[in-house]
């Protein structure tokens, strides 16, 4: 059998925008090594052109027919393109605003890529596994190029304890996992694919030890999205790491947190899916609770976006407990939208960093006077994360609410409400920080800020990428249909999701032809 | 393309927000480029509402008109859908002559006048839109779009306690504001069927029939939402500090037109979607408004800051709308359409003046102003004339609206007759007490010997041409009252033809319950048939 006829077989092309990216690291650390020093010119924009060019061929895959690959333990089905895409994204942009960061820091660059890209093909493969050892290896590859990335500042005693703390928690909840999954093997007569697991566990009865097998798959999964109380790794590893990995791990990783958590808890336990949606409402709960309110007293910006990332992922699951078709599309389109406006503010909060050295929420005052630049960004991703109109977060904040009202979810969608009003009282205490002081309020800092300038290697691409991401966060959600229709496509065209909605018995949602009708001006 | 089919609506929606994009770009550091460019763009958003309505819009008619209606977020039965009535136009019109003059009266501002005139155009953009909105989705979104630059505008322009007083403005209204999605949602979803559509059409919304339950919860919602913005007892304490600590153009917004979406939205969801629930509601509205109107004027005399008085003035004044709201016929809900409409324009023109004063002296204590008669002798006539429409003098609109209100429940047979004496006995001693506060104001302010150095003369022209423009329409509506209530009469008559068709069937189903006492028997309900007729 020679190579061609074997790939076609286990339909190799499918991970075509994985082998993308991997051949991307590779060139990167080839030309890191020839080139040395010089190499920091090039590498990024190689990075950014693999990523862009697997970005490509995810769109290309959009309609392919065939989902499955290597024998059922990959699959690339619509839902797996969407979650890939958004971790491309992200990991694009995290490229783009690291670059100048990491110089400045005087590590090198071409190793930050390339773990970078591992982790996003970690990622990526995570997104789309159906089988057991395969999710493992994913989720591992994307943890331990975790773990080195927020070591990356080796002499900053801060990264080394955010890595090690990373590396200790990540580390048992994997072993929990695992041992989890090791549980769903023995259950299910020795299979690991999902499908085949779930139909063995089908036909036999084993309640309790599928119990035990979700609860540390939940623990597994939950780690990945930090949702409380899995959470306590967030705020100090967001705290200590440098601040594009944060942005990485706040996006990327918890997208893929949420593939797998969408995968394997809907394909696998079926026969649990009150039990499943009850521990996540719980989950929810808290996590919109607690990162909103512990919110409330941080001083630090990143700790403020690690709390807000926590609660912000409560709020995700709503979507995803809500279990129709437009609960899935609207956790997809949040995960969408969120990317582009916590990777904006992530990008200000970088600049910002980079002319002054701090991230403290006080040391903002008085900046619209200096940047004005920031002072919008800023603003605009802040104000989008708490869910102002008519920014993209607003709609989808009201997506996501709606569909879990729509499914009954009357307590979750109140608190969701309430935890988002709280919210807004601390975006906005950034936003006054910035905007209302008057001049003669203006901190240190800001007062010696730097002239705004974009000559240094590495800002303009910074630039780029804060001017995008506001400018998707200002528009994606006036212009939210055309995003909305393609998440909504994407799960109806899920095989694993179309046979959980027609399990459920959930109908989708048809429109009024009256709602829609041409204008009739008097 | 003919004037009918043109989307005047969405044009006059979107022409400020339009404009307001580019100001970041536009390169002037005083401020005094942006200043023509943001009133220019007013006049010619005012223009275009004259000019739209003029054409158009058909005063005979009770139902919504000019109706545009575009696909938005067909996915979740949200429409970019506008059109007005009788409820909306007039206040529309009003949102379009107190921007703009909020506009005007900022003309001096140096602090960040980019980000002021910018946030203006935006507030433009969203009254307009909050007013015209007939999708409830939609109606929620621009809701919420006055959140933040209303709070910009206290907090960077306002006085020394802004910071807490834009914080307690924020926190109040967007938690007042999750009801309106609550009950938006389960509205929507009421009755509606897996795989049936979903729609956020207010106009369908209100026709579906709910359980009383339900439509209680409904109602009690909405009412705590836009009694919020309405200032009512005891939503009501963001008001006096967001109003007082406001720069006077952020005060001529406030409450000149924000507490009118209060009023706005109580009549077109409390009453004209939820009728049956209004009937038993009514009552407490009537109540709550006597609440307002007399705890509000108290209140005000115990300020010794300007603004504040005339900001607990604001409160009593809006118990008037409820009680006319509360009112089953259409006098009443004439007379609070009408107190909406002066009220926004006295409340405008007394906060602007203040204004005035207050660039002069720099301060707003009362005890330190006093003697600015014999300086500032324009000013101080045009104070004058605005607080006595205040007070309601006859002759001024605030004596038509109030009159009409006080007619209007009084001769409303539907409640019981202790009930009614009760209610308009109390309301009456709150209008007694509106004189007294208001002449003290003015004597403490202008009377007496001078105390402080001014800091300029009298109004200038500018300023006489803002007050003029907010007055002028006080007295002519005081004088021809038709002025104002051709614009909304159709409408409300309907309204209340609509509110009491509910009430035979009420009082017959209810027998026997706590409002039973209040409500005559249907008897009683057919002879206000006639008296509509």
């Amino acid at each position: 059998m020679d190579v061609a006829n074997l790939a076609s077989q286990l339909n190799a092309g499918l991970i075509l925008p994985e082998g993308i990216v991997i051949i991307t690291l590779l060139l990167v650390l080839v030309v890191d090594l020839i080139q040395g020093r010089k190499a920091n010119r090039v590498t990024p924009y190689i990075g950014i052109g693999g990523l862009l060019a697997s970005l490509g061929a995810i769109a290309f895959q959009w309609d392919n027919p065939v989902s499955n690959a290597f024998l059922g333990s990959f699959s690339s089905d619509p839902l797996s393109l969407v979650f890939r895409a958004i971790i491309v994204l992200s990991a694009m942009v995290t490229i783009m605003i690291s670059i100048r960061y990491v110089e400045q820091s005087g590590t090198s660059l071409g190793e930050f890529i390339t773990i970078l890209l591992t982790a996003s093909v970690g990622g990526m493969v995570l997104s789309g596994a159906n089988e057991l050892v395969t999710i493992f290896v994913a989720l591992e590859t994307l943890s331990i190029s975790s773990y080195l990335l927020t070591g990356y500042m080796k002499r900053d005693p801060r990264s080394n304890e955010a890595a090690l703390k990373y590396l200790l928690i990540g580390a048992s909840s994997s072993a929990l996992f695992l041992y989890g999954v090791s549980l769903l093997y023995g259950l299910s007569g020795g299979q690991t694919e999902l499908v085949a697991i779930a139909t063995n566990l089908a036909a036999s009865d084993q309640s309790l030890g599928l119990v035990i097998a979700l609860v540390f798959v939940i623990a597994g999964v939950a780690f990945k999205i930090s949702a409380v109380p899995f959470h306590q790794w967030t705020p100090d590893v967001y705290e200590g790491s440098p601040t594009p990995v944060v942005a990485f791990l706040s996006v990327g990783s918890k997208a893929a947190g949420f593939a797998l958590a969408t995968r394997m808890l809907i394909t696998v336990f079926p026969l649990l899916t009150d039990e499943w949606h009850f521990v996540f409402t719980a989950l929810a709960i808290l996590s919109m609770v607690l990162g909103n309110i512990v919110a409330l007293a941080q001083t630090s910006m990143k700790r403020l976006l690690a709390y807000s990332s926590i609660g912000q992922a409560g709020f995700v699951m709503i979507g995803l407990i809500a279990a129709t078709e437009v609960g899935y599309a609207s956790m997809l389109f949040y995960l969408f939208i969120y990317l582009f406006m916590n990777l904006g503010g992530f990008a200000c909060i970088i600049l910002f960093s980079l002319r002054t050295g701090t991230d403290q929420i006080s040391e903002y005052a008085g900046l619209y006077q200096k940047d004005p630049l920031i002072t919008l960004g800023l603003s605009l991703c802040l104000l989008s994360l708490g869910g102002i109109p008519p920014l993209a977060g607003f709609f989808g904040k009201l997506y996501l609410f709606w569909a879990g009202w729509q499914a009954g979810l009357y307590t979750l969608v109140l608190v969701g409400l309430f935890t988002s009003v709280i919210s807004i009282y601390y975006y906005i205490r950034v936003v006054k920080m910035m905007v209302v002081k008057e001049p003669q309020e203006m901190s240190e800092v800001v007062k010696n800020y730097p002239k705004v300038t974009w000559d240094l290697p590495g800002l303009k691409s910074l630039q780029v990428a804060l001017v995008l991401t506001v400018v998707a966060t200002t528009l994606i959600g006036i212009l939210s249909n055309p995003v909305f229709t393609l998440a909504t496509d994407s799960v109806n065209n899920t095989p694993f999701l179309k046979l959980d909605l027609a399990r459920t018995g959930t109908q989708p949602v048809a429109v009024l032809p009256e709602a829609i009708a041409p204008a009739n001006p008097l | 393309m003919e004037s009918a089919q043109f989307p005047w609506l969405t044009a006059i929606l979107l022409l400020p927000l339009v404009a307001a994009l580019p100001i970041p770009l536009i390169p002037d550091k005083e401020g005094k480029t942006i200043r023509w460019y943001a009133l220019g763009v007013g006049l010619i958003d005012f223009a275009l509402m004259i000019y739209a309505f003029g054409s158009q819009y058909l005063l005979q008619s009770a139902d919504v008109q000019m109706s545009e209606t575009y696909n938005w977020l067909p996915q979740i039965g949200v429409s970019w859908s506008l059109a007005v009535d009788g409820l909306s136009m007039p206040l529309v019109l009003l949102t379009g002559l107190v921007t703009t003059l909020a506009m005007l009266a900022a003309w001096n501002t140096t602090e960040k006048p980019k980000l002021l005139f910018g946030l203006m155009l935006l507030m433009y953009s969203a009254q307009t839109a909050v007013f015209m909105a007939q999708d409830l989705l939609m109606f929620f979104l621009v809701w919420e779009l006055e959140l933040v630059p209303v709070y910009l505008l206290i907090s960077i322009w306002g006085g020394p306690k802004r910071l807490y007083a834009s914080t307690k403005f924020i926190l109040y209204t967007a938690i007042a504001s999750i009801f309106i999605l609550v009950a938006a949602l389960s509205m929507a979803f009421y009755g509606v069927e897996p795989g049936q559509a979903v729609t956020f059409d207010m106009q369908a919304l209100g026709m579906k029939d709910y359980p009383m339950g339900l439509e209680m919860l409904l109602y009690a919602g909405f009412l705590v939402a836009f009694g919020t913005k309405l200032s009512v007892f005891p939503l009501h304490t963001w008001l006096p500090d967001a109003h007082g600590e406001a720069s006077a153009p952020g005060s001529m917004l406030l409450a000149g037109i924000l507490l009118k979406m209060g009023g706005y939205g109580l009549l077109r969801f409390n009453v004209e979607m939820l009728p049956e629930a209004h009937i038993k509601f009514a009552p407490i509205l009537a109540i709550l408004g006597v609440v307002n109107i007399v705890y509000g004027a108290l209140s005000a005399f115990a300020q010794d800051n300007l603004k504040r008085r005339i900001a607990y003035s604001s409160i009593s004044h809006m118990g008037f709308v409820l009680l006319g709201i509360a009112a089953y016929n259409s006098l009443g809900l004439s007379g609070a359409m009408l107190q909406m409409v002066s009220h926004g324009l006295i409340a405008a023109a007394l906060f602007f003046l203040s204004g005035v004063a207050y660039e002069r002296t720099h301060t707003l204590k009362m005890e330190k102003m006093s003697g600015l008669a014999k300086q500032m002798p324009i000013a101080f006539a045009l104070f004058t004339a605005a607080s006595m429409a205040s007070l309601a003098l006859p002759g001024m609109s605030g004596f038509v609206s109030e009159l009409a209100i006080f007619l209007g429940f009084a001769t409303d047979t539907a409640y019981s007759y202790g009930f009614r004496v009760v209610v308009v006995f109390l309301a009456a001693v709150g209008l007694v007490l509106t004189p007294m506060y208001m002449l003290s104001m003015l004597r403490r302010v202008f009377y007496g010997d001078l105390k402080l150095k001014l800091d300029g003369f009298d109004a200038s022209p500018r300023e006489i041409f803002i007050a003029l423009c907010l007055l002028v329409p006080v007295i002519g509506i005081g004088v021809y009252p038709k002025l104002a209530t051709n614009l909304h009469d159709v409408k409300t008559e309907a309204l209340a033809t609509r509110v009491q068709a509910e009430l035979p069937a009420f009082a017959q189903k209810q027998q026997g319950t706590l409002f039973s006492q209040q409500l005559t028997a249907p008897t009683l309900a057919e002879a206000d048939f006639a008296r509509i007729d």
